[in-house]
């Protein structure tokens, strides 16, 4: 029991100082923000115009934000692989790998961190979308649940990030890589277009890509209030999260060696 | 109890390369103990395994009695480590940096303000301490650094090359509190350093590692008497003529001087054992026969001369400074970054 008070009280600490560091420096936060926001008015308001994509009775842009935030999310988060070889170029991850923190504490603790990165855009985008003319779903449980799955999902993709920078240990081999496997895990998703929409093999890879239960869910909960599928991305994400959280801290044990 | 007890350790890498190999040695408590080596001796794979970062592939080391493979939770809480990269945050502030440590520590709550408003003060830091790091000098981010190992007062603190890159003034602070650690707190401190006159000035005992082996433990002192003998240069005026003033010198010195040398008619350059030590004596007998010794320069063995011969290397200049080059180049990194 001590173990575990002592574990959540570590991950904590890596968790608030993460923030700390955010704070200190919002300038990134912001930059990353320009992305989604593109999507949204740009793309988004075009693509609601001429209803070139068939969303049923929803509006495209009610269809899309859902997945503008689940991109949002993956974009910031699948480049923090680079924040860990940094802190491992300089000596930064080899003194905190040897206080007594565990190994554990500290993948979770910067996953978590991400977790805060992908609530701030999350509203910003949701604040945006409003005058856009889209209408949310908005109780106190939806709200609860919709965080759930941001952090699960940020964390989630920051440690997969992790692990890739584990292996790749070089900075331009990550950058390279990151990029080449982003844009396939955002198109092979529900993000921009009905899964209906696909041919039968993308949408079964669909089914083993990540992204996909974070945009369902996010789906279900703000825009069309069927709920039913929540529990299956629930459980999905948090099977993810945990195989890649474990698999990050084989990876920085691996980049201390 | 030794502070540090190493036993048969071997590091093998990916590809047989043998990093350390079969290494055993101990570090007494209370003392500051110096790690020396040339590039790729087997210094950082050494340092990695005491402070738990790495396996050993055979052999055990352990900390004041628990071994820092199955009890590394416990090694962690005993132990400071100060990498020789830069480990301080540099988007962090030097209060935040101090605070991180005290709650990664498990400082009790109440007592954390306390014990890092004395770090700040005794680092003298207090007045930065709202600042970011990254707009540190590389003296304060060492203090800083330092000072963060220093809180939860480990009885044994690693320092790798703890000087590295400072200027003359920073290093020479930074060798005060080492000291004053040492000396008051009762630290143990074992330190790397590529700067023999660092490790003459500060280490009560020192180790040289050569090639992934120990090659010798000992404290500075036997280790220059080690090598044996020093120079004692002389310009002699002989009062009383002599024709074969070599062989006439060679008996007369002969129970202390190893070979001597006539450089010009009056410059002489003897080989003498133990030359600090001997040098009065050989002093006396040639004033006791009629010669007059007008200046004398005594050469005592250095450190240095001591590595030369454990190791074949020099203490490469050029080693020390590319390793610099490579951490004032993650500094112009991290100032951007920060």
């Amino acid at each position: 029991m001590a173990s575990v008070t002592n574990f959540v009280k570590k991950t904590m600490v890596i968790l608030e100082f993460e923030v700390r560091k955010i704070i200190h420096d919002p300038l990134e936060l912001l930059v990353r923000m320009i992305q989604p926001i593109l999507w949204l008015l740009v793309f988004g308001t075009m693509f609601n115009r001429y209803k070139i994509i068939d969303t049923g009775n929803l509006s495209y842009l009610s269809f899309l934000t859902p997945g503008v935030i689940a991109q949002s999310i993956l974009f910031t988060s699948i480049f923090y692989g680079i924040a860990i070889t940094w802190d491992k170029d300089s000596g930064i991850l080899a003194k905190l790998m040897a206080t007594p923190t565990s190994r554990g504490s500290i993948v979770l603790g910067k996953g978590l961190s991400a977790g805060f990165r992908g609530v701030v855009q999350s509203v910003v985008i949701i604040v945006l979308a409003i005058p856009l003319g889209v209408t949310f779903i908005f109780t106190p449980l939806n709200i609860l649940c919709v965080i759930g799955i941001i952090v699960l999902a940020s964390t989630c993709f920051a440690c997969l990030s992790i692990v890739f920078a584990s292996l790749l240990r070089r900075r331009e081999r990550f950058m390279g890589v990151i990029q080449l496997i982003t844009m396939p895990l955002f198109f092979a998703s529900n993000a921009l277009y009905p899964l209906e929409a696909m041919p039968q093999l993308l949408q079964d890879v669909t089914r083993i890509n990540p992204l996909y239960y974070v945009v369902d869910g996010l789906r279900s909960l703000l825009i069309t209030g069927n709920v039913a599928s929540v529990p299956l991305d629930f459980g999905a994400l948090l099977l993810f999260t945990v195989f890649f959280v474990l698999a990050g801290i084989w990876g920085i044990k691996r980049l201390m060696e | 109890m030794k502070a540090v007890e190493v036993t048969h350790l071997s590091k093998v890498y990916k590809g047989n390369i043998k990093a350390i190999d079969d290494v055993s040695f101990s570090v007494d408590e209370g003392i500051i103990f110096g790690f020396l080596g040339p590039n790729g001796a087997g210094k950082s794979s050494t340092i990695k395994i005491l402070v738990t970062l790495a396996h050993a592939t055979k052999g055990n080391a352990c900390i004041f009695g628990k071994d820092v493979a199955r009890e590394s939770s416990l090694v962690r809480e005993m132990i400071g480590y100060v990498p020789q990269e830069l480990s301080a945050d540099g988007s962090l502030t030097g209060y935040e940096n101090l605070l991180l440590s005290a709650k990664l520590y498990n400082i009790p709550k109440k007592e954390r303000r306390q014990r890092i408003t004395d770090i700040l003060r005794i680092m003298g830091l207090t007045e930065r301490s709202k600042d970011l790091v990254s707009t540190y000098s590389g003296g304060m981010i060492r203090r800083l650094e330092i000072g963060q190992a220093m809180l939860h007062r480990p009885r044994l603190l690693f320092l790798d090359e703890p000087t590295i890159g400072l200027d003359p003034a920073g290093r020479k602070l930074v060798w005060e509190h080492i000291r004053t650690l040492n000396t008051e707190w009762k630290t143990t401190i074992f330190l790397t350093t590529h700067y023999m006159e660092e490790a003459d000035a500060l280490c009560d005992q020192i180790g040289i590692i050569d090639k992934g082996k120990i090659a010798i433990v000992d404290t500075p002192e036997s280790l220059k008497q080690d090598v044996g003998a020093g120079i004692i240069s002389a310009t002699l005026e002989f009062n009383n003529h002599q024709k074969d003033a070599v062989s006439y010198l060679t008996t007369l010195l002969k129970d202390y001087i190893i070979t001597l040398k006539q450089q010009t008619p009056q410059k002489w350059q003897f080989i003498v054992k133990n030359a600090s030590q001997n040098a009065p004596a050989v002093l006396q007998q040639l004033t006791d026969h009629q010669i007059t010794v007008c200046d004398l320069e005594i050469k005592s063995p250095t450190l240095e001369d001591a590595f030369l011969k454990y190791t074949g290397a020099r203490l490469d200049e050029d080693a020390s400074k590319n390793a610099w080059r490579s951490v004032k180049k993650q500094r112009g990194t991290f100032k951007r970054l920060g």
